[in-house]
């Protein structure tokens, strides 16, 4: 019933261009355009045309001849009547079975010839476009993959994939099929219009003047239905984000005896659904039933002013069948133009999304400077951060540190920690000032190369969804057994291994989701530890291990820093107390520096926020931590997902 | 990802067993239903008429050379041509409110049923695939009703009666193009198979692609941190290839089945052409009719084509229907009893009367639990991850049935009390604090109605959440972002806390886990607020931080599922057990690092 598609090559046959192909109003960034879209060198698709030109060229030259082609059986028709029709009258005509079989051998011969073109025109034409798919799919992954944080700042993850997947299957579909129509629509009605002045201009006028009414019409439907199809569509969102929250919430909800209350409100979006569906089933009920009548009124059209015409002498029977069968052809083509235009316009507007990405470039560029060893000194001379016009992170900050200390930075939420942690291995580079690392800025340094000398431990543990042994041999394949035990100890993570089933070859769900905080959080660190980096980076890295354990992995790690510079986002006393020194930042300044002792003896930020560390700490100590089994058998299948009162 | 699982299991076209089910949602509307098979049979008729019209002006009027009839002709065809769109339009938009009737329906049904269904339902049942029944699945089969059956029903008939007509027309050319009938469905057959299988591969290989690229766009710093971009893109570039291959093959199969259908068609026509041309020579056919012929064999044809379409639909809505039904047939397994009462007030007395508890046959959770707790009495709970804890609280508010034993409130079985009527009695503070998008209000009433204005602001006061939420843009009319993501974790609980207020309960249950990265001042005014909820009510409190355990007035210390020791801190302490092991442990530490 969908005829706007033409169906099969399609991804979702009967769901259309309309689903498949839907873009996404919301924009990259809140704001609705990117930070850094460089310039217009960055079109990419146009590229990759000029690289298909010849089996683009190729298929539209088949395309020409099969479409002409198709247009030949009723012309075929036209002579077999005539003939017939002069034989049965007796004027100059004898066709007996032999010539009948012969114009019958013609229209198969034809159509052979129309089949093969038309299966090469599309498997040229369709599968360049699946090529170009599949190349900027890989491009773009691969240019996400170089994108700086700045980028990833401002982006949402579900628009990205969303770039990558719907938009590129408008494309595909743009390149692929609709442009074959489009240009098959436009020799059709060339051709056809030649074919049917051929024998009369005046029915063929009348019949011209017919078409922009279907081409109208069918306009008129789409839009109508393309805007109540994505009313339903927006419903049908809020509709899963309703059920999901109800069922994510499902034992809340039954703690507090709500599940009437959900229930009304569930029935009430389930309703709007309903209404929605039905304004759109207006449009759609009325649309089968608009074609036939069209194409049905192409054919009384026809009948009319032909039937005059052949009983004038004007054309003859055969011309008349011939004008007949074409005028189908030409009205069943021309239904699927509204298909055709809202296909073409989610093909631009998915080629302006995708170019937008590509025309993004990373501010971090790789630099000249080979190492492939540091001694770890790290000095932030004037550091200043900001995201385009906002108030910078991070103000003119200072900081040496010489290789093989221990740095703990200190400070509320928000003060500019992760952001100068970040400026190390340049996840970030700062607007004014530079970092320098054993002397030389970062930027000098070929960015493999600095980041191959910095472990990094982020705030947010990401684990890939691969074997834990793959996960924390990531930095490093060819470590040894030894290496290997020395971060898996260091890190604790040793002691989960027994009750992980496979051990190390246990595959991490998606996000590492099967692991507790925990150990995700030591597995990050044992991951960052096996590069034997001279520069490690903590980033509150230890927030969700038990203090017994984060007692454990300070101890183990002491040794481990011996020699290594080491920079240190924390939170708790213990961890704070075993820094060479300290650095508080406040409001993306450095407010206070100096060993432990020294900043308790100044009695000013540091002393304030450790002291209240300390009697938080006292309050929420885990009393049960201390007990063995910690950790180790869950609770309730509830347990860990916070679930469970 | 789900997109191993079962929902892309292949369901059969027809099941009788399941097909009667669907039907039953069909019977409040079977008036419509009937009217629209009785339209569709009209339809079906009408149909043929303009050809036959055709048939006739070439036959009497054209041929012969008269135009007297060609107005009456042209007038029925019009006719004809608005009665058919009336009833088409009608049928259809019949069917379309059916489907979303039907779908209104079974949607609700589902979610009502989903809400009663106990909590173990949802340990097994990921979030996930119980949204995909609500929406996805429910949607399939309402496709299939509103769209699929009716059009498949409708070209069914249709070939029908051009069979017949044609039959009547001219017996002979009837039987060749009936012949022609046999190799195209098989052709179709063999295509729509292949195709379906391409097709199924494309979707598994986008999920794939959809998957990995979620895991590269989110661990993008993991990636540039650790230099893997290449390695990375080499399993990238396997899933593209992959999705590159599958999608090759639906091509394939499609370009394949166009001019298949092209050369077949042109065959049938030349063969009418040259057998028909024959008769009409003989004089054994008209011209009008050879014309009919022709026109017939396109619409002939085009049913068959779309048949094939419409059988992946509907496949995938009979799959629908049984997962659907799956969740349907599910019973409850906490039910309330047939006498099942409320009480008059409560008072807050608890009892756990020789209690064991198992989530899985054998495997006991809960050994022998053996306590009471006065009303107004405030109790912590110690013991290890694993130790039962939060089963002893899931139990109370009856989200499980105990399998010996028995739970009491005021010496009552909660067996025997409404399930709804106890819990909200029982006042539940979790974990992680759930939040829904919608105003703060809301989200302290849950959408309870019964619940005024003034109460929340009360409870929020009470709990000192009012100067937070006061604060926000809107007030208590702020809308709360998806999963709450634009308040800090600890503003979570206080409305979590300002909730529990608000229902007012007689016994307060609290998870009270220590969370990391909260700071000391929002800490302290939660601590704080947990104090006045807990002031006044029974209150079982699963206790994490130190001077909480000193404020209540007795400890239950489980381990592995038992009760070992219990008492207030202090006899504790002279016991000398693993309370006080555990004490001195925690003190050991605190005065050790201070």
């Amino acid at each position: 019933m969908q005829p706007r598609r033409p169906p099969g090559e399609g991804a979702h046959a009967g769901a259309g261009a309309r689903s498949g192909g839907r873009v996404t109003t919301a924009e990259l960034s809140a704001d609705g355009s990117y930070a850094r879209v460089v310039g217009s060198g960055g079109d990419r698709i146009f590229g990759y045309l000029k690289r298909y030109k010849w089996p683009y060229l190729a298929g539209f030259v088949a395309l020409l001849g099969a479409t002409v082609l198709a247009l030949l059986p009723p012309l075929v028709v036209n002579w077999a009547v005539d003939d017939i029709d002069r034989t049965i009258r007796g004027v100059g005509g004898d066709i007996g079975a032999a010539g009948l079989l012969r114009y019958a051998a013609l229209i198969a011969a034809i159509a052979l010839a129309e089949g093969v073109l038309r299966y090469f025109s599309r498997w040229v034409v369709s599968g360049s476009s699946r090529r170009i798919e599949y190349g900027l799919r890989e491009d773009l992954a691969n240019h996400l993959l170089r994108l700086d944080q700045g980028f990833y700042v401002q982006a949402r993850t579900g628009d990205l994939m969303s770039r990558l997947t719907n938009d590129l299957q408008a494309v595909r579909d743009f390149l692929g099929p609709t442009v074959v129509d489009i240009t098959r629509s436009i020799v059709i009605l060339v051709a056809g219009f030649a074919f049917m002045w051929a024998i009369d201009l005046r029915l063929t006028l009348i019949a011209f003047a017919y078409l922009p009414v279907v081409i109208l019409l069918m306009a008129y439907f789409e839009t109508n239905i393309e805007k109540r199809f994505f009313e339903v569509q927006d419903q049908i969102a809020e509709l899963t984000e309703r059920s999901q929250e109800n069922i994510s919430g499902i034992r809340a909800i039954k703690a507090y005896a709500q599940e009437d209350a959900e229930i009304r409100t569930f029935a009430r979006e389930n309703e709007e659904m309903r209404r929605r569906s039905m304004r759109l089933g207006k449009y759609e009920a009325a649309l089968l039933p608009s074609m036939i009548v069209l194409t049905q009124g192409g054919t009384l059209l026809v009948l009319w002013f032909g039937g005059h015409d052949v009983v004038d002498g004007r054309i003859s029977l055969g011309d008349f069948t011939q004008f007949f069968l074409i005028l189908t052809i030409l009205s069943s083509q021309l239904m699927a133009v509204g298909w055709i235009v809202a296909s073409a316009q989610l093909g631009v507007v998915a080629i302006r999304r995708i170019n937008e990405i590509f025309r993004t470039t990373s501010a971090i560029a790789d630099g000249p400077h080979t190492t492939s060893h540091l001694r770890g000194d790290v000095e932030f001379q004037g550091v200043t951060v900001r995201f385009g016009a906002a108030e910078p992170i991070l103000r003119d900050v200072s900081l040496r540190i010489a290789a093989g200390s221990t740095v703990a930075i200190v400070g509320a939420t928000g003060q500019g920690k992760t952001t100068l942690v970040n400026l190390v291995p340049r996840l970030l580079d700062p607007v004014e000032g530079s970092v320098l690392v054993d002397g030389v800025d970062v930027r000098e340094y070929r960015l493999d190369d600095l980041r191959q000398q910095v472990g990094f431990v982020p705030q947010e543990s990401f684990l890939f969804s691969e074997s834990l042994r793959e996960n924390v041999s990531y930095g490093r394949q060819d470590a040894s057994d030894e290496d290997y035990q020395g971060a898996l100890d260091i890190s604790q993570l040793s002691n989960d291994l027994q009750q992980l089933t496979q051990g190390l070859d246990t595959v991490i769900g998606e996000r590492g989701m099967t692991l507790s905080g925990g150990q995700k959080q030591r597995a990050a660190i044992a991951r960052a530890l096996l590069k034997d980096p001279p520069v490690l980076i903590l980033d509150d890295a230890l927030s969700h291990v038990d203090t017994h354990t984060e007692e454990e992995i300070l101890r183990r790690l002491r040794t481990y820093m011996r020699g290594r510079t080491t920079i240190l986002i924390a939170h708790r006393t213990s961890t704070l107390r075993s820094a060479d020194r300290i650095v508080v930042l406040e409001d993306g300044a450095i407010v206070e520096q100096g060993s432990h002792a020294d900043l308790i003896a100044r009695d000013g930020v540091y002393a304030r926020i450790y002291r209240e560390q300390l009697a938080l700490e006292s309050r929420s100590e885990d009393v049960d931590a201390r007990l063995v089994e910690r950790e180790h058998a869950p609770d309730t299948p509830a347990d860990g997902e916070g679930g469970a009162p | 990802m789900s997109f191993y699982e079962e929902d892309d299991a292949i369901g059969k076209v027809y099941d009788s067993r399941l097909a009667g089910r669907l039907l039953t949602y069909l019977r409040p509307y079977r008036l419509q239903v009937v009217a629209s098979l009785l339209m569709m049979f009209a339809v079906a008729g009408l149909e043929l008429v303009p050809t036959l019209i055709v048939r006739r002006a070439i036959d009497h009027q054209i041929t012969p050379g008269q135009t007297d009839e060609l107005p009456v002709l042209a007038a029925v065809f019009a006719a004809t041509l608005a009665c058919i769109f009336t009833l088409r339009f009608v049928q259809m938009y019949l069917m379309w409110w059916v489907g979303q009737h039907f779908m209104l329906d079974l949607r609700m049904q589902l979610f009502t049923h989903i809400q009663r269904m106990s909590v173990s339902f949802f340990d097994r049942n990921p979030v996930g695939r119980l949204v995909t029944r609500l929406t996805g699945d429910v949607q399939q089969i309402e496709m299939v009703i509103s769209q699929g059956v009716v059009q498949i029903l409708t070209n069914l008939l249709m070939v029908g009666a051009i069979v017949v007509v044609l039959y009547y027309l001219n017996w002979q050319l009837a039987l060749i193009m009936t012949a022609f009938l046999i190799p195209l469905v098989y052709l179709v057959r063999i295509f729509a198979q292949a195709q379906r299988q391409a097709f199924r591969d494309q979707r598994m290989w986008m999920a794939r692609i959809n998957a990995y690229l979620n895991e590269l766009i989110t661990g993008v710093a993991i990636i540039q941190l650790f230099n893997r971009q290449r390695r990375n893109m080499e399993y990238f570039d396997q899933r593209n290839r992959g999705a590159f291959d599958a999608n090759m093959r639906v091509l394939f199969w499609y370009a394949v089945f166009e001019p298949t259908v092209v050369i077949f068609n042109a065959v049938t026509l030349g063969t009418i052409l040259w057998v028909g041309g024959m008769n009409v020579l003989d004089d054994a056919l008209t011209f009008g009719t050879l014309v009919a012929f022709i026109t017939f064999m396109q619409r002939f044809f085009w049913p068959i084509r779309e048949l094939s379409e419409r059988y992946t639909m509907i496949q995938g809505a009979m799959a629908s229907a049984e997962r659907i039904f799956g969740v349907l047939d599910e019973p409850e397994e906490v039910l309330d009893e047939e006498d099942a009462r409320e009480l008059e007030g409560v008072r807050g007395d608890i009892r756990f009367d020789h209690v064991s508890f198992a989530y899985n046959p054998g495997n006991w959770v809960l050994k022998d639990v053996d306590f009471t707790i006065p009303a107004g009495q405030k109790v912590a709970i110690v013991g290890a991850t694993g130790a039962g804890k939060s089963t002893m609280m899931a139990l109370l508010s009856r989200f499980y049935d105990v399998q010996q034993g028995e739970v009491l409130v005021d010496g009552v079985p909660i067996r025997e009390l409404r399930q709804r009527w106890l819990r909200r009695h029982v006042g539940v503070m979790l974990q992680d604090p759930w939040v829904v998008s919608d105003t703060v209000e809301e989200n302290i009433r849950l959408r309870d109605p019964s619940i005024s204005t003034e109460q929340i602001h009360a409870a929020a006061e009470a709990v000192g959440a009012h100067s937070f939420i006061e604060r926000l843009p809107e007030g208590y009319q702020t809308v709360l972002a998806e999963r709450g993501a634009n308040l800090s974790t600890g503003q979570k609980q206080l409305i979590a806390l300002a909730r529990v207020a608000a229902f007012n309960p007689a016994i307060v249950l609290v998870m009270d886990e220590a969370t990391a990265s909260i700071d000391p001042e929002t800490e302290d005014i939660i601590q704080r607020g947990l104090n006045r909820v807990m002031a006044g009510r029974t209150a079982i409190i699963i206790a994490h931080r130190l001077n909480t355990i000193r404020s209540v007035d007795r400890i239950i210390v489980l381990h592995l599922g038992e009760v070992v020791e219990d008492g207030s801190h202090e006899q504790l302490m002279a016991l000398g057990g693993i309370y006080a092991r555990l004490y001195e442990l925690q003190y050991q530490v605190q005065s050790a690092t201070s």
